[in-house]
């Protein structure tokens, strides 16, 4: 790290670059690790001159945060790479599908600890939502959909584990809540850290095995 | 058995754990999680805020404003490559900064008048940041001249650029960036 650098790094840190001079500079963080590493440290020690004061905030805020935010469109993007390559993507799901329905469930870790039911609150840009309650112990799966519309369209649900490649639990009632029994073989992705989606689909659900249609709601599990 | 000091050792690893993971979960859209980072920080970041605009109710909106994004981007947060409050907070500190400037408001407040906040001893947030007692900035900003050490501050706290500074100071840019980098230079050396 040339002395200049490290001087670069502490100036980009604390903000005194011009513009230009600052764009430039940030462009260079990404492939200079180095470089960024050094803006971090100096961040770091500047952000300790803020420590001093410490304020809660009243209690209106957090409210006033949830109903400002937008839908997290994480979900959506992932849903997206997958309908991109949706052709190629669904041969290969195909197999893979196969060979995961024929392994058996993964058992429970650790004896004795008490299964909790994992819950999940699906929302959505247009305003769906639903709520999803899942029982380890029976595998019941429970929806309450809200404000659902899929029109002529079939609303399908899929769970999407930690791998990133969703999978259908079926074509759910859009208009009252519903309950399933989870097939075993499904049953190891519904955990804690794993997302559901419901997104619009021809009648009967999507053809290929993947989702095909516009993603209207989503939503992270989590154990209560 | 443990000694008890042993038990006693402040988490502040704990704490940087539970944070990342609950910024993890808020890149996934788990709102539990966006609620623990909130429970952790807020009245953290709300300082920062209020470091900047003194205004309480103009110091929430930007809290407000800073939670909406930190829910939006909390995927672009890398543990491997900062520390998560050090990525809060520098996050808060440009979100008030780009709200100052934004309101088409000129910064006049005079260059001394940003004196050294009040009581800059140790406080939660630091053991989060991990800085040693001995290496903190504030007592370092002490070590420089008064000048250099508020030109500094109006800096980070105003996002002032070299330019801005020199103009507020009344000195050429060259004489304000010397200075700035000597004190950078300065910092550095008491801060390793």
């Amino acid at each position: 790290m040339s002395e200049d650098d490290d001087i670069l790094a502490a100036e980009i840190a604390l903000g005194v670059l011009d513009r230009d001079e600052a764009l430039a500079a940030k462009e260079r963080l990404p492939s200079d690790r180095p470089l960024a590493d050094r803006v971090e440290w100096w961040r770091m020690h500047f952000a300790a001159l803020t420590t001093d004061a410490s304020a809660p905030p009243s209690e209106q805020l957090w409210i006033r945060i949830v109903k400002a935010l937008p839908h997290n469109d994480n979900m959506v993007a992932v849903l997206r790479r997958w309908q991109a390559g949706a052709v190629a993507a669904s041969l290969v799901a195909m197999v893979l599908g196969a060979t995961l329905l024929l392994q058996s469930p993964v058992p429970v870790a650790g004896s004795g600890t008490v299964p909790t039911p994992l819950l999940a609150t699906l929302d959505g840009a247009q305003g769906a939502s639903a709520t999803l309650a899942y029982d380890q112990d029976s595998g019941q799966l429970t929806i309450a959909p809200s404000k659902l519309d899929p029109g002529k369209r079939a609303a399908e649900l899929w769970i999407i584990p930690a791998d990133g490649t969703p999978r259908s639990l079926g074509v759910i009632d859009p208009h009252q809540a519903s309950a399933r029994t989870i097939s075993a073989a499904r049953r190891t992705w519904i955990v804690s850290g794993s997302s559901f989606a419901i997104t619009l689909e021809p009648a009967g659900g999507s053809l290929s095995g993947l989702p095909t249609g516009p993603v209207v709601a989503s939503g992270k599990i989590f154990g209560v | 058995m443990i000694p008890s000091w042993v038990m006693n050792v402040p988490t502040s690893n704990d704490d940087r754990a539970k944070l990342i993971a609950a910024l993890d979960g808020v890149a996934g859209g788990d709102r539990a999680a966006f609620h623990e980072v909130y429970r952790r920080t807020s009245a953290k970041l709300l300082g920062v805020c209020l470091r900047i605009f003194t205004d309480r109710s103009e110091a929430e909106d930007v809290l407000q404003d800073v939670y909406v994004t930190i829910w939006q981007k909390a995927g672009q947060f890398d543990p491997a490559r900062a520390s998560p409050i050090t990525w809060l907070v520098t996050l808060t500190r440009n979100r008030a900064i780009d709200r100052l400037r934004s309101g088409g408001r000129r910064i006049t407040t005079p260059i001394e008048t940003i004196d050294e906040p009040a009581d800059e001893s140790a406080s939660a947030l630091d053991s989060l940041l991990e800085i040693e007692q001995s290496h903190r900035i504030g007592e370092c900003l002490e070590e420089l001249a008064r000048d250099d050490a508020a030109l500094i501050r109006t800096a980070f706290y105003q996002g002032a650029t070299y330019n801005e500074l020199a103009e507020r100071a009344a000195v050429p840019l060259g004489t304000v960036k010397s200075r700035i980098r000597r004190a950078l230079i300065r910092l550095r050396e008491c801060l390793s």
